[in-house]
């Protein structure tokens, strides 16, 4: 027997060497990648600094271009949307900016009708090298990829994470771009029409009803409440989108009230861009949720001259 | 639990430490251990369902105790029943209510009489399949004088429960496993080395080849319509090795955990890809439910004693009822089917035990004749496995069809995948092939190793490190839900 545990436990430590090795210096060259899947490093870099951040999904991080906005309301501005990210992950991931580089002076939030909680934070590996970071487990710990253990070693939570050998990329290459970098959070996208909406239509050929999720609404009270306690302003904006899927959603108009009557409840403005003639045309947008660069930068242009209008940056 | 799982990696050698440490000195105690650890093992997938799996030791032990006490014939007859109509209704109840119901409303309809009675909401207890036909065994084997039924509840227990095989085999014989309960266990060095090297061989497959094979075998199935009959035939021979390195990896974890705590479990899987006929493929997989079809089906219906017409009817009886087991689906039947009839020219020809022996025994290469003996029974097999793997008939026929097509000879593309995944994946699937190639003496993929130790814990380490960083995401094993 003991001999048994002997061997056994000269391999588990060297196995445990190993992967510790591999693990942290793959982590080390993680934290320097940038650009779609890694935008969490700029973020908890601690240098973005911005007066005004734009805080959504992936309908923040492709429409609302920081440059025009900078340009229109001589602001400096910065877009943490991010891909696939519902909005308890939108607020985790504005908290973590807030920690690492102070609060902003406004926020613009995307808004929109898709109100799902989802079961998995994307590209929940660019968090793994800050997990020690409490803002940062506070925000992973709501969804139920990882074991407990995950946060109190380093090297389990890169179980299958293919990831890693990016960050060793990067260490042996020094080439710290992972897909497409973006400028100031924003990617324009040149992508064309695709059929993606074509079969939600043959998915969905009655429409659909949009079902408010009250646990999602709570959380964005609770925002929308400690952001005016620290005295920052927010617009909650709905982006365009196109014609035919609103048309598809048999109770738009509830959706639309409810954001409505939120804003007027805590007294922050809203913005509808869906009945904008953007929507109409089809030439400006990917996919029916999405605008390409063309159309985002039509719109970012718009938003801008209203939120001057409305001396929402005074 | 899953065994690939950071659960089972905590369970397992807390399991092994109270069992070699602490309650090594008092046999009954060990049992003790042994039946609470397979009852969390069990429950921690759904509590609610010890309660199943508690119900039917009781039944079972009680039937055998009144077997025991009881010579009267019509009464053990009765207690026969009685088991075996608790077993297969709860295995009925569970896995097919909602198939039979569905079958009598289309023969209704068809006939002009559509009704729309109540289906239920029914969750599958893992391995019900498993451990009912076990504890049947026991009752069956008692019932004819085969095997002493035990008075010992916590061994009976503890020989229904056995967390390494409850949920999914091998299915052990109670002559064979049940008296390992009964005596005490000394640990045994090599006997234990061999058990971690059979789970790591198992893991391997499991978590590198069946796991990435899987993501390929999904986006293929989830768009067979659009894509060329070449990379069909590619998806369906990656479905074969994925299903067979995904079962017979839990078969290796399996044993190989027995072997931790001394017990020795029958071997479920031996390179049945290296077979020369279905004859010989069925010999070497899944063993443990071939042998129980042969056991308790083939052989009470008369196997092949009688006429040639009864075995070819026996023979079509073990597979239907084969497939049925699998799930509640025509396409489990029609795959049974399949394999009955890949079976009859054997049948007709009297070749069906014409390969027992090892293939190419005294070489290191199969002959040109053994190679495409190979080959063709695997693309037999992998033809069958397409309705296995189909949700409906209809699919699988598509999917056959689309095969067959002139596409069959187009360039495979079509299918969206990472170079580097594409790689590494075929090329553990080459390596698999000639790592059990090598071992197809033995009884597992590194039952044999150098005998130099650096060498052997390099072969570890690479292992581990595969399945650390190259592993696929799926995690449940396929024979769960059967």
């Amino acid at each position: 027997m003991k001999r048994f545990i002997v061997n056994f436990l000269i391999i588990s430590v060297l196995l445990t060497l190993i992967l510790f090795l591999i693990t942290s210096i793959g982590a080390k060259g993680m934290k320097k990648l940038h650009g779609t899947g890694f935008e969490i490093n700029d973020i908890y870099a601690g240098k973005i600094l911005s007066d005004l951040v734009i805080v959504g999904s992936s309908r923040a991080e492709v429409q609302f271009s920081p440059a025009i906005i900078d340009s229109v309301l001589n602001v400096n501005s910065y877009n943490i949307g991010q891909s696939a990210t519902d909005y308890t992950g939108q607020i985790g991931l504005y908290n973590i900016y807030k920690e690492r580089n102070g609060k902003p002076e406004y926020i613009i939030h995307q808004v929109d009708d898709l109100f799902g909680k989802k079961s998995c934070l994307y590209d929940l590996a660019s968090y793994f090298p800050y997990l020690t970071d409490t803002v940062v487990s506070n925000l992973t710990k709501q969804y139920d990829d990882l074991h407990w253990l995950d946060y109190h070693n380093p090297i389990t939570k890169y179980w299958q994470q293919k990831v890693i050998f990016s960050g060793w990329t990067e260490v042996l290459t020094n080439r710290a771009v992972f897909d497409t970098i973006k400028y100031k959070g924003y990617y324009g996208s040149e992508s064309e029409w695709d059929d993606s909406f074509v079969r939600y239509k043959k998915k969905y050929p009655d429409g659909v009803i949009i079902e408010m999720n009250e646990e999602i609404i709570s959380e964005m009270r609770e925002y929308i409440s400690k952001a005016e306690q620290d005295s920052i302003k927010i617009a909650l904006v709905f982006a365009p989108q196109y014609i035919e899927y609103q048309q598809m959603v048999l109770n738009r108009q509830d959706v639309i009230d409810f954001w409505s009557n939120l804003a007027k409840e805590t007294d922050v403005l809203f913005l509808d861009y869906t009945p904008d003639s953007i929507s109409y045309d089809k030439q400006y947008f990917y996919n029916s949720q999405h605008m390409n660069k063309k159309g985002a930068e039509l719109f970012s242009r718009k938003l801008a001259e209203d939120l001057k209008k409305y001396n929402f940056v005074p | 639990m899953f065994f690939n799982s950071l659960d089972f990696a905590l369970f397992l050698p807390i399991v092994f430490i109270l069992y070699w440490f602490v309650t090594n000195k008092n046999l009954k105690i060990q049992n003790i251990l042994l039946v609470v650890a397979s009852y969390f093992f069990y429950g921690w997938w759904d509590w609610r369902f010890l309660f199943l799996l508690l119900f039917s030791t009781l039944t079972d032990y009680l039937v055998g105790l009144g077997l025991l006490r009881q010579e009267n014939q019509k009464t053990r007859k009765r207690l026969l029943w009685i088991s075996m109509l608790t077993n297969i209704g709860f295995l009925g109840f569970f896995k097919y209510y909602n198939f039979f119901v569905a079958q009598f409303v289309d023969t209704f309809s068809f006939f002009g009489y559509p009704f729309h009675p109540q289906t239920l909401h029914i969750i599958l207890p893992v391995g019900i399949s498993f451990y009912t036909f076990q504890t049947m065994s026991y009752v069956i084997d008692v019932y004819k004088r085969k095997l002493e039924p035990t008075k010992d509840f916590i061994s009976f227990a503890a020989f229904v429960a056995f967390f390494p095989q409850l949920v999914a085999g091998p299915i052990e014989r109670a002559t064979q496993l049940l008296p390992q309960f009964y005596v005490k266990r000394t640990f045994d060095y090599s006997k234990a080395v061999d058990g971690m090297r059979q789970m790591l061989w198992g893991f391997f497959k499991k978590i590198v080849i069946a796991d990435n094979c899987a993501q390929i075998v999904d986006k293929v199935y989830d768009n067979y319509q659009f894509l060329p009959g070449s990379v069909l035939l590619i998806g369906a021979i990656f479905f074969s090795v994925q299903i067979y390195c995904d079962f017979s990896g839990y078969s290796d974890i399996a044993i190989g955990c027995s072997r931790l705590f001394g017990f020795n479990l029958m071997r479920n899987f031996a390179y049945p890809y290296f077979s020369r006929d279905i004859a010989e493929f069925w010999r070497h997989w899944h063993i443990s439910l071939t042998t129980w079809f042969k056991d308790y089906v083939y052989i009470p219906l008369g196997g092949s004693r009688g006429s040639l017409g009864q075995t070819i009817r026996n023979t079509f009886i073990i597979y239907l009822v084969s497939g049925f087991w699998h799930g509640a689906n025509w396409t489990f039947i029609v795959w049974g089917l399949i394999n009955a009839i890949y079976f009859l020219p054997l049948l007709l020809t009297h070749k069906n035990r014409k390969y027992v022996d090892v293939i190419a025994p005294n070489s290191l290469f199969p002959n040109l004749k053994e190679l495409t003996q190979m080959l063709s029974t695997f693309l037999l097999a992998t033809l069958a496995w397409i309705f296995f793997r189909s949700d409906n008939i209809t699919q699988a026929l598509q999917y056959i069809k689309r095969i067959f097509s002139s596409s069959l000879f187009s360039k495979p593309q079509g299918l969206v995948l990472e170079p580097f995944f594409l790689i590494y994946t075929v090329f553990f699937v080459v390596f698999l092939f000639i790592v059990e190639w090598i071992q197809r003496k033995n009884q597992h993929g590194l039952q044999q190793l150098p005998e130099k130790r650096i060498i052997r814990y390099l072969i570890y380490l690479l292992l581990a490190l595969g399945m650390f960083f190259l592993g696929g995401s799926q995690k449940s094993f396929i024979y769960f839900q059967f």
